[in-house]
């Protein structure tokens, strides 16, 4: 039950990162959503719901892409497994400043072979910048949220 | 990482590699998410739309009622200017036929669709719309709001067409600057719509049309995109680069027509 939950969680954040957030684009660019969970997740110690996050919300963006399947998944899959190794030996309980700094360099990576694509480097830079601002907003919220949820099942 | 996570990260590599492969056996799976997904997101691209003219309608109410009075006056004036245009059209319809021309088809034929959903990276700069082969959309077909071009049917399924943005940066349309007839191409990206290629003889004006030139065939000449910003190309360079303003939001588009 809790995966299918998981699975339609997923699915309205891959659906509101294609609809809704096109619509505060800067230049054209708008924020990683399901990036941000994902290292989110992994920021709060919540390891298996990330590498759920990051393989189920890359296949789907996959699917919703027009590029060949699979670019999407492989790099969320790398992305985690870097950013776990990280948390897990060098930066266990990161501050909010090292977050972003996730949030920022993992946005340029993942959309790296689409600026290869289509020959707008400096557009990594936007796409940077505007995960790390939203991605602060949301990894405060699901820290707080998820946070309260625990204590309470405590 | 426990082994039940191992083996789902294996699970979906093996997946990965077959979908790899076999991208093109994806599409009826693509299709089924799609028909899911679609409900949630014509809803979200309605309600976002309207809560976002509200707010942003509540700002205006200052200026929007000189703001009517001026559309009012130039209502009148369009009204005028509308009823002096029939008679010239009659008219050169009759010269038309005198001369022997044949009449050529003005109005398109518009298929209207909702859009579905944005790409899920800024870079991809595409649309899904709820209008397939089934409608009648064909791919090189154009996409147009509020009478500018929107973009190009890249790919179609049978529910479903994806248009590729003329702001992607891999897309290249045939234009002509409709006062000084300058032909060049135009491609989008970072630094928003471009057209080059003009060659250097051509006086461009300020604030006039950029029309597609029907080049190549694969899209009907005379549809608009966009008004001349400025010229930003150099004065060694052999050709002429100037960027052009297209009235469309792209991110908030709802409504798109294609044209049949």
């Amino acid at each position: 039950m809790k995966t299918f939950i998981n699975i339609l969680l997923i699915l309205f954040a891959v659906v509101i990162e294609t609809t809704l957030l096109p619509r505060f684009s800067y230049s054209g660019v708008y924020p990683d959503l399901i990036l941000i969970i994902v290292f989110s997740l992994i920021f709060i110690g919540r390891e298996d719901e990330a590498v759920f996050w990051a393989l189920i919300g890359g296949v789907i963006l996959d699917l919703f892409s027009p590029l060949r399947f699979g670019i999407f998944t492989f790099s969320m899959l790398i992305l985690f497994l870097g950013v776990r190794y990280l948390v897990k030996h060098i930066f266990s309980d990161p501050s909010l400043i090292i977050a972003l700094l996730f949030f920022f360099s993992g946005s340029i990576l993942l959309n790296y072979p689409f600026a290869v694509l289509t020959s707008q480097y400096l557009l990594l830079l936007f796409q940077g910048l505007y995960t790390l601002i939203i991605g602060g907003i949301i990894f405060g919220f699901i820290k707080y949220y998820l946070t309260q949820k625990d204590k309470i099942t405590i | 990482m426990s082994d039940k996570n191992i083996k789902f990260i294996f699970f979906i590599f093996a997946l990965l590699i077959i979908g790899f492969f076999f991208s093109s056996e994806l599409i009826p799976i693509k299709n089924f998410l799609f028909q899911l997904t679609s409900p949630m997101g014509k809803a979200i691209n309605q309600s976002s739309n309207s809560l976002g003219s509200f707010f942003s309608n509540l700002g205006k109410i200052k200026s929007l009622l000189s703001e009517n009075n001026q559309l009012v006056e130039e209502n009148n004036q369009l009204k005028a200017q509308v009823a002096q245009m029939a008679e010239i059209k009659h008219e050169n319809e009759i010269l038309k036929r005198e001369l022997g021309f044949v009449q050529s088809q003005s109005g398109y034929e518009l298929i209207p669709a909702k859009v579905v959903f944005h790409s899920p990276s800024s870079f991809l700069q595409y649309i899904k719309i709820d209008k397939g082969t089934k409608d009648g959309v064909k791919t090189g077909q154009a996409v147009l709001s509020n009478g500018h071009l929107l973009g190009v049917v890249k790919e179609v399924s049978n529910d479903f067409a994806e248009v590729n943005l003329v702001t992607n940066a891999n897309s290249l349309i045939p234009v002509v600057l409709q006062n000084s007839r300058g032909t060049g191409l135009l491609a989008g990206g970072l630094k928003g719509l471009m057209a080059e290629d003009i060659p250097l003889d051509i006086k461009i004006e300020k604030n006039e049309n950029v029309v597609t030139s029907g080049l190549g065939g694969d899209l009907p000449s005379g549809i608009i995109i966009g008004t001349v910003q400025e010229t930003i190309s150099g004065e060694s360079e052999i050709f002429q680069r100037i960027s052009v303003k297209s009235p469309i939001e792209f991110g908030k588009l709802e409504f798109v027509f294609v044209v049949k």
